[in-house]
């Protein structure tokens, strides 16, 4: 009977199997994808034909490969299904908050050999090297980082006052300025003078940055073990102020259940002023709200009681743990053709000149830039006469953003950061709507529970 | 030799309507074939698949180990468990108060009228028809706090002050339950009003005879005659709410601070936002579990009620 | 207007109607129909009427209800630069296997058992109808890990509309209307054919689907708006946008960079073609619901 059963089952799997295999192999030729290809897409034109020129120019270079092109970005929800069915692209990108999860799941592929073998691990940044390091094996390549800033919106900016003789913002330069900028602005304009996300972990993301600067700290490591620790009255302080955004000062976005991609809608159309954000979404607000670029200036993080810290992050390409040897090596051919590349050739000023035409002319801003990856002062100098003749943006309005003095850097906190950041939107989540909640009370209970729900079980 | 011919002839009989017997068996089995495989794949399989992994270890989504009840210390002992426990039930109360009752009155209400009544039934069914989805994101706009919100602008207009709406831990579960209702209510209103118009008039009169008042005609006359319908989808109000997913995850995503989140979408958060499937499996287990003692419970107790 | 004389006879009756007490009920009850169907159409109305308001107005503190500006022709060209044509082409196609998958499996389930019967399906209609009762969180994780990974052969069902078709095909609810109504025909026809030296498939083709055009109908109409409805399924599995049904898409609308005003033209395109269908069958669709009773 259960062999009959088998029988059966097995001939209809072959029946879906015959659905569900299409991919041809046999070719001579290596076979790798390219994820986050741009997508056919009106906004997307120039982004799109810019990977096919890239793609000529590899198949002219390298006749052996066959690239695939993958429309798929990295994003949370559809990254595992992919991973665990095997689906990744070759080449795919993601954040550097992702790269632990990643890479202690076992869907990154160790490219030491060849980031040893194409210059990488010489020229790039060590600080960036060691967020992808793992037991001296590096999983990934990251290819640009940002740190935090304020975004302003001019638009409001002017229409409530807040602008000099020379029409550039008077930028808060503490914690406590930026709360009455964003009042003013308030009770001028009636939009929103500060906006705060609360979901999506980028509640807790943000947070962190602010408490940092009023001198908390969240995770310690004693004798090996780590401990939650903020519930200091440094981090309730932190809330205090985020609370008294909302109760006190009454300048935050109606809805306070919402992510950082609300910050966007709602800056691009001019429904609030100002926020905090990174370069990377600046495109944004162009592409998918038609935002115009010059009304946007940004500015450094304030400065709090404990310094003036902006946390960093960027993105990284990995390289799918089942790809082969071969296979990578076709990706870092490819990453050479399309600018990523460590050298300093024609070649790669070439595709990097391309890259900035390309969002010159759809009209994205152009100027402001990421902290480059590199340390090679060659390769950053290509990188700088790439861009120049297509800056499209007075960046003066970046001035204070791109001008790192003063500034802590800090990345983000090391263990549990995605549980750490959706514990912390809780915490927000309550502080945002209940007006009589206990800052000191809603993080000692936030303590407890990631205590332990998630360090204790390290 | 007489005999054994006969013998033969009726075994010869015999296995030949055994054959047909077989062979149209054999058909027909055929033609079921594809829906058992798909019960199979689809219903049966997963469930086991489902008790077999929250006891394994998993790695992405593949079993690398066995873990015994870990994965049920871990979850049972999460702090959120407790209120996303708590929670759905809460969302099964407030849908019996707002969900499963007022279909009930609505239902005798409508089938005592003779104006406009299919231009009532048909605004009254029309919700059913916009999806689930459709109707979370409808009301998630509605609901916008602060002045910009339209439901507070007309809150407004009564003088009334502007409200939180789902942002007010307090009001986000009966709100997302009123929008699960907005959609619901209409099918079971027309299911009552169908059993209703079964009911022989003469009933009535005979009640009326007797002097009855109308409350009292409601419950001797009415309630019985749809106390079937009410059992049904009383028990599938439960079950279907028990598992309620897709609207806290469009309208609030479990907030504010998990007041809205439930058992399905911990359970969903643990496979598809923190990578952790089997904790995911050993949630809906659990969740499973809680169910199918519901559901033994209330058909014991209805059992004993008839009974007596 | 209608006359209270036509009124059956029901907890208030016509010669109640002549007190002035029971005709304050009688309206009362009216008035709350009233005050419901606002409660039913009104979000709809809104939704409708915000479609044509431009982006300042929509943004505006406060909202308006009825707009002042109006723009048809922004419908028109947010259809075209979100593509939503593409996502409908998806929808239907989606729908259209699924609704194969009602009629073709289902039906010829709801046939074998309940006019072949063979040996032992008595217990596998058991097995069917008990999954109407299951709670289907359990299987929501393995259900996906089938998909990721089918058993034996190991493929992806990942990006393919065939998840959701294999789910249709798995309907108990569609089996057991499909049962019921075949206990209904009359048994000589089919020993008729059966004389004649039909198969059973040809039984079925020739002589029971003509005569099935009712149920046909109900279960068509029921598993394409369900299809329309989906949404769980094809957000998990379709994870290409280019193959994003609607329901994914204004799902997923909500955190990928649009404009709220034009999130709000999407769900109400996401909700035109359920209601034409519904003011088409209307008919159709409130009977075939409370003759079925159980659906959801």
């Amino acid at each position: 009977m259960m062999k009959k059963v088998t029988a059966v089952i097995l001939a209809v799997c072959m029946m879906f199997g015959i659905v569900g295999c299409d991919s041809g192999t046999g070719t001579d030729t290596i076979t790798f994808s390219v994820g986050n290809w741009p997508k056919e897409h009106d906004t997307n034109k120039a982004a799109m034909e810019r990977y096919e020129n890239y793609l000529t120019a590899f198949n002219e270079k390298y006749p052996g490969y066959t690239v695939e092109k993958d429309y798929w970005a990295y994003d949370v929800s559809s990254f595992l299904p992919k991973a665990a069915g095997g689906q990744l692209p070759t080449l795919y990108n993601t954040f550097f908050t992702e790269i632990s999860k990643i890479t202690d799941a076992g869907y990154a592929k160790d490219i030491t050999k060849q980031m040893e073998e194409y210059g990488y691990l010489d020229n790039m940044n060590p600080d960036l090297l060691e967020l992808v390091e793992k037991d001296g094996k590096y999983y990934g390549i990251p290819y640009n980082a940002y740190v935090f800033g304020l975004w302003f919106n001019m638009d409001l900016l002017r229409e409530a006052g807040e602008l000099d003789e020379n029409g550039y913002p008077n930028y808060p330069e503490t914690y406590e300025e930026l709360a009455q900028m964003a009042q003013r602005i308030k009770q001028k304009t009636g939009k929103a003078g500060f906006f705060m996300p609360t979901t999506k972990g980028q509640g807790g993301w943000q947070f962190t940055n602010i408490a940092w600067a009023f001198g908390a700290k969240f995770e310690e490591n004693v004798d090996g073990e780590w401990k939650a620790v903020f519930n200091s009255p440094e981090a309730v302080a932190a809330l205090q102020w985020v609370k008294d955004l909302k109760f006190k000062y009454d300048v935050l976005q109606d809805n306070v259940l919402v992510d950082e991609s609300e910050f966007i809608k709602l800056f691009s159309t001019n429904q609030v002023a100002i926020g905090i954000d990174t370069t990377m979404r600046l495109k944004n607000t162009v592409s998918d709200y038609k935002m115009n670029k010059d009304n946007i200036a940004m500015y450094k993080m304030p400065e709090g009681p404990a310094g003036r810290y902006t946390l960093t992050g960027g993105n990284v390409y990995m390289v799918a743990a089942n790809a082969t040897d071969e296979q990578a090596d076709g990706v870092f051919k490819w990453l050479e053709v399309s600018g990523s590349g460590p050298d300093v050739t024609e070649e790669q000023k070439q595709a990097n000149i391309e890259r900035y035409k390309a969002e010159n002319e759809q009209g994205y801003i152009v100027g402001p830039s990421a902290i480059s990856s590199w340390t090679n002062p060659e390769r950053l100098a290509l990188e700088e006469e790439a861009k120049a003749p297509y800056i499209n943006v007075d960046m003066k309005l970046f001035e204070g953003y791109n001008d790192f003095s003063g500034l802590i850097i800090q990345p983000e906190e090391p263990v549990c950061t995605q549980e750490l950041y959706k514990t912390l939107d809780n915490v927000l989540q309550v502080a945002l709507t209940d007006p009589n909640s206990d800052p000191q009370a809603l993080l000692d209970q936030a303590v407890a529970d990631f205590q332990t729900n998630y360090l204790d079980k390290q | 030799m007489e005999r054994p011919r006969r013998a033969a002839g009726v075994r010869e009989q015999r296995r030949s309507h055994v054959g047909r017997l077989v062979r149209s068996n054999f058909s027909a089995w055929v033609l079921l074939l594809p829906s058992i495989l798909l019960f199979i794949i689809v219903m049966w399989r997963p469930i086991l698949v489902g008790i077999v992994g929250s006891f394994c270890q998993m790695d992405g989504y593949t079993a690398v180990g066995f873990a015994g009840l870990d994965n049920y210390k871990a979850v049972l002992s999460d702090t959120t468990f407790l209120t996303a426990l708590k929670n759905t039930f809460s969302y099964v109360f407030w849908s019996l108060v707002i969900g499963y009752l007022p279909p009930v009155i609505f239902a005798v209400m409508l089938n005592e009228l003779v104006h406009w009544k299919s231009f009532f039934k048909f605004s009254i069914y029309f919700p059913t028809m916009v999806p689930a989805v459709a109707a979370s994101l409808i009301w998630y706009f509605l609901f916008q706090p602060g002045e910009g919100g339209i439901l507070n602008m007309f809150l407004g207009l009564f003088g009334l002050p502007s409200s939180q709406w789902l942002q007010n831990p307090n009001l986000t579960i009966p709100l997302i339950v009123f929008t699960m209702a907005w959609r619901g209510f209409g099918s079971s209103t027309i299911m009552y009003l169908a059993s209703l118009q079964g009911v022989n008039g003469e009933l009535y009169e005979a009640a009326t005879v007797d002097g009855a008042g109308m409350f009292s005609k409601i419950r001797h006359v009415t309630l019985p005659q749809i106390s079937g319908v009410m059992l049904l989808l009383f028990v599938k109000q439960i079950i279907g709410v028990f598992q309620v997913m897709v609207e806290p995850m469009t309208m609030t995503d479990g907030g504010p601070n998990n007041a809205s989140i439930s058992l399905n979408l911990q359970s969903y958060n643990y496979a598809f936002n923190y990578f952790q499937v089997d904790k995911s499996l050993a949630l809906s287990v659990v969740t499973f579990l809680i169910l199918i003692v519901l559901t033994v419970v209330y058909f014991k107790l209805n059992k004993r009620v008839s009974e007596n | 207007m209608k006359r209270f004389s036509e009124k059956r006879g029901t907890l208030i009756s016509v010669v109640d109607l002549k007190q002035k007490k029971y005709r304050a009920v009688y309206w009362s009850f009216f008035a709350v129909m009233v005050l419901l169907v606002l409660i039913c159409l009104v979000p709809v109305l809104w939704l409708i009427l915000s479609s044509f308001k431009d982006m300042n107005e929509f943004l505006q503190v406060p909202p308006t209800f009825i707009p002042k500006s109006f723009h048809p022709e922004k419908i028109w060209e947010a259809w075209q630069s979100m593509h939503f044509g593409k996502y409908y082409l998806n929808t239907i196609i989606l729908a259209g296997g699924s609704w194969l998958m009602s009629i073709v499996i289902n039906g010829l389930a709801g046939y074998v058992l309940s006019r072949l019967k063979p040996k032992g399906s008595t217990m596998v209609f058991t097995l069917i109808l008990w999954t109407m009762m299951m709670p289907t969180s359990v299987s929501m994780v393995p259900l996906f890990m089938t998909f990721i990974d089918f058993p034996i052969f190991h493929f992806s069902l990942l990006n393919t509309y065939l998840p959701m078709w294999l789910i249709a095909g798995a309907n108990a609810f569609n089996v057991l209307l499909f049962k019921s109504f075949f206990d209904s025909i009359p048994i000589s026809y089919i020993e008729a054919a059966k004389l004649d030296g039909c198969s059973n498939l040809g039984i079925f083709t020739r002589i029971v689907v003509p005569m099935s055009k009712p149920v046909i109908a109900v279960v068509s109409i029921f598993s394409i708006n369900a299809a329309w409805d989906d949404f769980l399924w094809p957000y998990l599995v379709l994870k290409d946008t280019s193959l994003h049904t609607v329901m994914v898409q204004i799902f997923t609308m909500k955190t990928t960079g649009y404009p709220a005003d034009l999130h709000i033209i999407a769900i109400m395109f996401a909700i035109i073609p359920p209601c034409i269908i519904f003011m088409i069958f209307q008919k159709h669709i409130m009977e075939g619901f409370s003759l079925s009773g159980i659906k959801g």
